[in-house]
C-alpha cells in the first residue's frame, strides 16, 4: 500500500524517532507519578502534547525532506495519534487487570467511568477527534510551510 | 480507484467510532486538546515565520555583501583611471585627490604628458553621483585621453567631448570640465573652461579666478568653447576643484564655500602641494564630517621653473 508514492515502511521509517519520543514520555509520566513527583509536574509530561508536538515536527520533516505531500501528513498524523491513545489504553488496561493505580487512571482524567468505557473512550472518539484535530493542524502547518519557506525546485545535474 | 477508496474507508471508520463512543466524551476534554494543539499550531508557525525572516535577512546580508564587493571592485577599477603618478620637469607640479561620495565618483582629472612635451591636465564632474555618473565618468575619460593624445586643441576636445557625452544620454547628462594644455617652452596655458568652478589662481599675492565662458559638456549638440590663455610665472599656483569642495556640508545648511576654501589656500600657498591638499581635506572633513554629500575632488597645480634642457 503506496500513501503518496511512499509504501508503510517508508513512513514507519520517518516516524520512527517520533513514536520513541511519545513512549518515552508515556513512560515518563508512569515513572515519575510512581515516583511520588508533584501533580503538577506530571501534567508536563503529556502524550497528549507529546501526540501534537510530533505532528508539528513530522510535518516540518515531510516539507524540508520532500517527502510527500497533504495525504503523507494525514496519514502521519493519524499514525502518531493513534498510537499516543493505543499506549493511553495500554496503560488504562494494565492498572485494569494487576489492580494497580497510575496516572492515567486518575480520576482527573477518567471522569468516573468504568476502566472498560475509559479505553473504549480513547479508542473511538478522543482517537477521532484528536486524529481530525492533527489532520487539520498538520495540513495548516504544511500550507504556511510551502507559503513561508518555500523549497526551490530541484535541479537537474546534467554532463 | 483504490485512491478513491481509502478516504471513504477512513472517514467511515471514523463515523463508526465517534458512533460508539458518543457518550464517552466531555466537554472539558474538547477543550483541552483544542488548547493542546492550537498551542502546537500557534508554535510552529511562529517558528515557521521567525524562520522566514532569518532567511530573508541572511539572503539581503549575502546580497549587500556582494554589492559591496563589487563596488570595491568598481572603486579598483576607477582608482586605475586616475593619474598614477605625475609628470615632472615640465614647469609644473601637481597634487590631486578625488573623494567619492557614495563608493564611486562621477568626479575625474587627470593629468597627461603628450610626446611633443606639452602637458594636458583636466578635471571634470558629471552631473549626479553614484555609479551612473562613474560610469560616464569612465567613458569621457576614454575619449578625452584619445582626443588629448591625437593633439587636438582644448577647443577641438571639449568639442568632440560634448558631442559624445550629447549623444550618450540624448542631453539627460551634462559634465563641467575644466581642460588645459600647457607649454613648457612659452610658459603659456591655454584652457577651456565649460561650465566649471571657476579655479583659483594665486600670482604675486593676489588670487584670480579663472571664471568658465563655455557651456557644460552635453547640454547642446553643438556648443561653441572659448579657448583662454595666460602665461604662468613661477610660483604661481592653481586650485581646481569640483563642487563637492565648496558645497561640503550643504545638508546642514552651512557650506563650505568658496571664501573660506580661498582664505585656506592664501595662508598655505607657499606650502608643499601635498601639504596644502592635507590642510584642504583636513579643514573640510572637520567642517562636514567624514561622509561628504557630493564627490569631492581637487587638483592643486605650482608653475616652477622650467629648463629646456629638460625636454
Amino acid at each position: 500500500m503506496k500513501i503518496g508514492e511512499h509504501s508503510l515502511s517508508d513512513h514507519l521509517q520517518l516516524l520512527t524517532p517520533l513514536f520513541g519520543l511519545i513512549t518515552a514520555v508515556w513512560s515518563l509520566r508512569m515513572v515519575l507519578q510512581l515516583a511520588g513527583a508533584p501533580m503538577q509536574l506530571v501534567r508536563v509530561f503529556s502524550v497528549g502534547l507529546a501526540g501534537s508536538v510530533s505532528v508539528l515536527v513530522v510535518t516540518f520533516l515531510i516539507h524540508f525532506k520532500r517527502f510527500g505531500s497533504y495525504a503523507n501528513v494525514v496519514a502521519a498524523a493519524f499514525a502518531l495519534v493513534g498510537y499516543a491513545q493505543l499506549l493511553i489504553a495500554l496503560a488504562i488496561a494494565f492498572a485494569a487487570i494487576t489492580h494497580t493505580h497510575n496516572v492515567f487512571v486518575a480520576a482527573e482524567f477518567s471522569f468516573r467511568m468504568t476502566f472498560t468505557q475509559h479505553i473504549a473512550s480513547h479508542l473511538t472518539v478522543i482517537l477521532v477527534f484528536q486524529s481530525l484535530m492533527a489532520a487539520g493542524m498538520a495540513c495548516l502547518l504544511l500550507l504556511m510551510l510551502r507559503w513561508l519557506v518555500p523549497l526551490t525546485p530541484k535541479q537537474d545535474i546534467r554532463a | 480507484m483504490r485512491g478513491k477508496l481509502q478516504p471513504v474507508v477512513v472517514f467511515l471508520g471514523a463515523g463508526i467510532l465517534l458512533y460508539l463512543g458518543r457518550h464517552l466524551l466531555r466537554e472539558s476534554e474538547l477543550v483541552t486538546w483544542g488548547l493542546t494543539f492550537g498551542g502546537t499550531t500557534a508554535a510552529g508557525l511562529l517558528g515557521m515565520a521567525l524562520y522566514r525572516v532569518q532567511l530573508e535577512l541572511r539572503a539581503s546580508r549575502q546580497e549587500l555583501a556582494m554589492k559591496q564587493a563589487e563596488l570595491n571592485f568598481a572603486l579598483q577599477v576607477q582608482r586605475a583611471l586616475f593619474p598614477r603618478e605625475f609628470p615632472a620637469d615640465r614647469g609644473l607640479e601637481f597634487s590631486g585627490v578625488c573623494v567619492p561620495a557614495r563608493g564611486i565618483s562621477g568626479d575625474y582629472y587627470d593629468v597627461l604628458l603628450l610626446p611633443d612635451g606639452r602637458l594636458v591636465f583636466a578635471i571634470v564632474d558629471i552631473s549626479g553621483k553614484g555609479i551612473s555618473a562613474a560610469i560616464l565618468m569612465s567613458s569621457l575619460q576614454a575619449v578625452l585621453r584619445i582626443l588629448a593624445g591625437a593633439g587636438h586643441s582644448p577647443g577641438e576636445v571639449c568639442s568632440k567631448l560634448n558631442l559624445h557625452l550629447n549623444q550618450i544620454t540624448d542631453g539627460g547628462r551634462f559634465a563641467t570640465i575644466f581642460y588645459a594644455e600647457w607649454n613648457p617652452a612659452a610658459r603659456l596655458l591655454r584652457y577651456v573652461n565649460a561650465g566649471h568652478n571657476a579655479p583659483l589662481l594665486f600670482e604675486e599675492g593676489a588670487v584670480l579666478q579663472l571664471a568658465p565662458c563655455s557651456p557644460p559638456l552635453g547640454l547642446f549638440l553643438e556648443s561653441e568653447f572659448r579657448v583662454s590663455e595666460r602665461v604662468l610665472k613661477p610660483g604661481s599656483v592653481m586650485a581646481l576643484y569640483s563642487d563637492g569642495l565648496t558645497e561640503a556640508g550643504i545638508d546642514h545648511d552651512r557650506e563650505f564655500g568658496e571664501s573660506r576654501l580661498t582664505a585656506l589656500l592664501t595662508e598655505h600657498v607657499c606650502k608643499p602641494l601635498a601639504e596644502i591638499q592635507h590642510h584642504v581635506l583636513d579643514s573640510v572633513h572637520q567642517w562636514a564630517g567624514l561622509e561628504f554629500e557630493d564627490d569631492l575632488t581637487l587638483l592643486l597645480v605650482r608653475a616652477t621653473e622650467f629648463q629646456k634642457e629638460a625636454l
